[in-house]
């Protein structure tokens, strides 16, 4: 279970990003957040790995309070917690399977790592992996070579390979064709009913969200405007999450 | 990662509107401003550089210019070997009573005077043909002692003839004197080189040795090693630079250190550990250099010692380290850690002194090569010099890692108010560690002696200093230590890098004398400042999705750089090295002028001794060397980037 309890993000220059926010995450559920550009999604998954560290507030993790955790403490909680993001951050010049690794790093005596070292079964693993999200043969490229959905694709190995209890998904295809959308969320979906990982994913369209979501919370410059199930999304939802000149198209 | 808000531009139309009658001559009144500043500056800079037609047409200097400048397209490259042709001719001073018939002169080349005979002082005209055309030639007059007074010089026509006045000398004698015309000539050109005997016999084949003409001159050949010298002082000085400047480059990188936030007492714990951690290391490093000097001399038997140990040092490093999947309790991993720290300091100290050993062993064994056995030897030297330093540098991190760790344990433990009280002090004594510190700099520079004034007094000062920031920054809980380094680092590049290196080889050859050694150690350090900034702005203009994307699988920041920050920088970082050799040849060859040798020594002295021909050899050296980097380096780039 992940508890957020009146989270609230100010930043340096005063922009208040999220604002007393609340909302619990059962284990195994594919939460999606909705909202605006601007809305405080991102900032909200990222203060969950504490990436950004919130102004105020707690969050909670099967009992362990995440906003308290050290600096050792928070890495051993962040390696349990895998990461999507919407520009799928690999590291263009490395190899594809060097960034599946990357995955395994928060379980890897950094000795070792640092001379590119991992022990045979991490490399099984990832090849396992990239087989599974369909890359195998494109191990050993260089991560630039691929396209952005295959990118991504990558994106979800590395993911998995730190073996997740919950994954954060920031906008996973929000920069990719729509058309290659649905092969994306599948595997996030396949990820989720099967190794039983919690997903919390941000999402743009509502199809995909009523499409995947098991729960939905929605944003609205920064509060939290709506909790419930996708199919509660009505037309007037529809205009108090999204603003009243705001048409469906999806 | 800051969300953007867009803000419509302010546009503030219906204000200006009112204004714009009044603003337009007030443009122009700015234009007219701008324009007589401008004229003021300019006038004022043509009286300070003391612009002067006047000097640029003076006949003289532009004299010696023009010769520079000739000089230039003839520079002192080859030698050759000569030969004098003499013509002789018949002459009687003072004139005798018949008068003074000459006999004619035989060879090819003939000459005449006239008058056929003189008195002494007197002037004569000598004329001649059949010569070489556009040749020197030197008149002497011969008296019957042989011994030649030279009276005049001549240049033949393109005809080969030549006409010339000699005053004569003072030389009344009976017998028949002589004229002489004497003409120099190369032996031998590029494409049919001409050979001398030299008289000396090589003792190895037992030849004679010829000489060949043309040859290299000696401008040439000291032109040649003092270019050699200058690409390899650059050489050196570049990789030296830069294997200091890249760590040190991470340090001095913004978007690396800022969110480097720790706890107010392990920050506190950590300065303290510092200089315990560097005075243990240290001694370690002179521990184990007094026990290796124990061992026998023999290179051989080092050598077998120094594999020994590695061995061992792998051995303890695998307990200590295990891979994943086994299972090991913490003190053995402790120990087997300190084991093998042991072992790989004592091998690293074998191995200086077997470099130092085996180096100066081989290096007479090795004939023209021994310069390789002084490399291993040098180097073994300076290793050892920068051991302890480095020593010390590992011991103090390491203590400070131990420090923070403990610390971290400690705050687990004890309450929240105990550890902000905790965290004051320790932060306190951090500040009466580091003003002690600076305490100390003071001291030596301006020699003072009194404990009071460099231990005490900085002491209680920084402890005051700490105790303040302790307690604000334990209000907040977390101290900016990663901006701290920061602004050290970045402070320390931007002062040294306004060093030109020219100053600090003048420093340089102070220290260690005349010669490139002292060049090197200016170039390299100003390599560490000028491209220790390239490199971390470099560092700073990476793309942070996969800094972020890293830090979130749990990696440890050593790991973040390697995995996120390095693939990202390699291909920058190759390019600015090669661009620092690049600017480092340039520098190396005007470092000379100041005595950082190189090839600037000899083209200053053959400047200072108007020796324009030989100065011509060393810039073309020069225009060519720094040509061809400039190629290189670019070619090299566009493949790197």
């Amino acid at each position: 279970m992940l508890q957020v309890e009146n989270l609230t993000k100010v930043y340096g220059d005063g922009t208040v990003a999220l604002k007393d926010v609340s909302f619990e995450v059962p284990d195994g559920q594919f939460l999606a957040i909705i909202g605006l550009s601007g809305s405080g999604k991102s900032t909200l998954l990222r203060c969950i790995n504490r990436l950004i560290d919130p102004t105020e507030g707690r969050i909670l993790w099967k009992g362990e309070d995440i906003t308290a955790a050290n600096h050792e403490d928070l890495r051993n909680i962040r390696r349990r917690i895998g990461m999507v993001f919407q520009h799928f951050n690999l590291v263009h010049r490395s190899k594809v399977i060097t960034n599946v690794l990357a995955g395994r790093l928060g379980y890897t005596s950094p000795a070792l790592s640092v001379v590119n070292r991992f022990s045979k079964r991490d490399r099984d693993q990832a090849l396992r992996l990239l087989q599974r999200v369909g890359l195998e043969e494109k191990a050993n490229n260089r991560s630039e070579e691929l396209s952005g959905g295959q990118q991504q694709r990558v994106g979800i190995a590395r993911a998995m390979m730190q073996n997740p209890e919950m994954i954060l998904a920031d906008e996973p295809v929000a920069s990719l064709d729509p058309v290659l959308a649905h092969s994306i969320m599948q595997y996030l979906e396949a990820i989720n009913r099967d190794d039983r990982v919690t997903v919390v994913c941000s999402l743009h369209f509502l199809d995909l969200v009523h499409r995947y979501g098991q729960g939905v919370i929605a944003l609205n410059e920064g509060r939290k405007v709506f909790e419930g199930e996708p199919s509660e999304i009505d037309d007037a939802m529809f205009k108090n999450i999204y603003g009243q000149e705001a048409e469906r198209v999806g | 990662m800051v969300d953007l808000e867009t803000r419509p531009p302010d546009s503030g139309i219906e204000e200006k509107s009112p204004e714009r009658s009044r603003e337009r001559p007030r443009r122009g009144l700015w234009i007219f401003l701008g324009i007589l500043a401008g004229f003021v500056i300019y006038a004022y800079g043509f009286h300070v550089v003391d612009v002067n037609l006047d000097r640029v047409g003076d006949p003289i200097p532009q004299q010696r210019f023009f010769n520079v400048i000739r000089a230039l397209g003839q520079p002192d490259l080859l030698t050759y070997q000569t030969v004098d042709t003499a013509v002789d001719v018949e002459f009687a001073m003072p004139c005798p009573d018949g008068g003074f018939t000459p006999a004619p002169s035989d060879g090819a080349a003939t000459i005449s005077i006239t008058p056929a005979c003189a008195g002494p002082r007197d002037a004569v005209t000598i004329s001649g043909g059949g010569f070489r055309d556009n040749e020197a030639i030197n008149i002497f007059f011969v008296p019957p002692n042989g011994i030649e007074l030279r009276v005049a010089q001549a240049r033949t026509a393109a005809d080969g003839t030549f006409s010339t006045e000699a005053v004569l000398p003072n030389r009344p004698d009976d017998e028949t004197q002589t004229i002489r015309a004497k003409s120099r000539q190369n032996v031998g050109s590029i494409f049919n080189p001409a050979y001398f005997p030299t008289g000396e016999v090589d003792p190895d084949t037992g030849a004679e040795i010829m000489l060949r003409s043309p040859r290299w001159s000696q401008n040439a050949e000291a032109t040649w090693r003092g270019i050699i010298e200058t690409i390899f002082l650059a050489l050196l000085a570049t990789t030296v630079g830069t294997l200091i400047a890249i760590p040190l480059s991470f340090l001095a990188a913004r978007n690396l250190m800022s969110d480097v936030r720790i706890p107010a007492l392990n920050a506190g714990l950590a300065v303290v550990a510092l200089p315990i951690g560097a005075a243990l290391g240290y001694g370690a490093s002179s521990a184990g250099t007094a026990l290796v000097s124990l061992l026998p001399g023999s290179a051989l038997l080092l050598g077998v010692v120094v594999i020994a140990l590695v061995w061992l040092g792998l051995f303890a490093l695998r307990l200590a380290v295990p891979l994943p999947g086994t299972d090991r309790s913490r003190p053995a991993k402790m120990i087997a850690g300190l084991g093998a720290t042991t072992a790989f300091l004592l091998a690293a100290q074998g191995t200086v002194r077997f470099m130092e050993i085996g180096g100066s062993e081989t290096a007479p064994a090795l004939g023209s090569l021994s310069f390789l056995g002084t490399f291993v030897e040098r180097s073994g030297e300076i290793l050892a010099l920068v051991f302890g330093v480095l020593a010390a540098t590992a011991g103090a991190v390491a203590l400070a890692v131990l420090a923070s760790k403990l610390s971290y344990g400690l705050s687990k433990r004890i309450g929240h108010g105990m550890e902000m009280t905790l965290s004051v002090i320790a932060v306190g004594l951090a500040g009466a560690v580091i003003a002690m510190g600076v305490g100390q700099v003071i001291g030596w520079i301006y020699q003072m002696t009194n404990m009071t004034t460099t231990v005490v007094i900085p002491a209680i000062v920084g402890a005051v200093l700490g105790l303040a920031l302790g307690a604000f920054g334990a209000a907040r809980g977390q101290l900016g230590a990663g901006l701290g380094i920061y602004y050290i680092f970045r402070t320390f590049f931007n002062t040294l890098r306004s060093i030109e290196a020219l100053i600090l080889a003048l420093i340089f050859v102070i220290w260690v004398g005349l010669g490139a050694f002292a060049g090197t150690l200016a170039l390299a350090l100003h390599t560490i400042a000028a491209n220790g900034k390239l490199y971390s702005e470099q560092v700073e203009s990476i793309n942070t999705g996969p800094l972020e994307a890293i830090r979130a699988t749990g990696a440890t920041r050593l790991q973040t750089v390697v995995y996120a920050v390095v693939p990202q920088i390699v291909a920058p970082f190759i390019a600015f090295t090669m661009y620092r050799w690049d600017i480092n040849v340039r520098m190396s060859t005007i470092i000379g002028f100041v005595g950082g040798g190189g090839i600037g020594l000899i083209l200053q002295q053959n400047i200072n001794l108007l020796n324009y021909r030989g100065a011509a050899a060393q810039m073309l050296a020069i225009a060519i060397v720094v040509a061809a980097m400039d190629w290189l380096s670019s070619r090299l780039r566009e493949r790197f980037v």
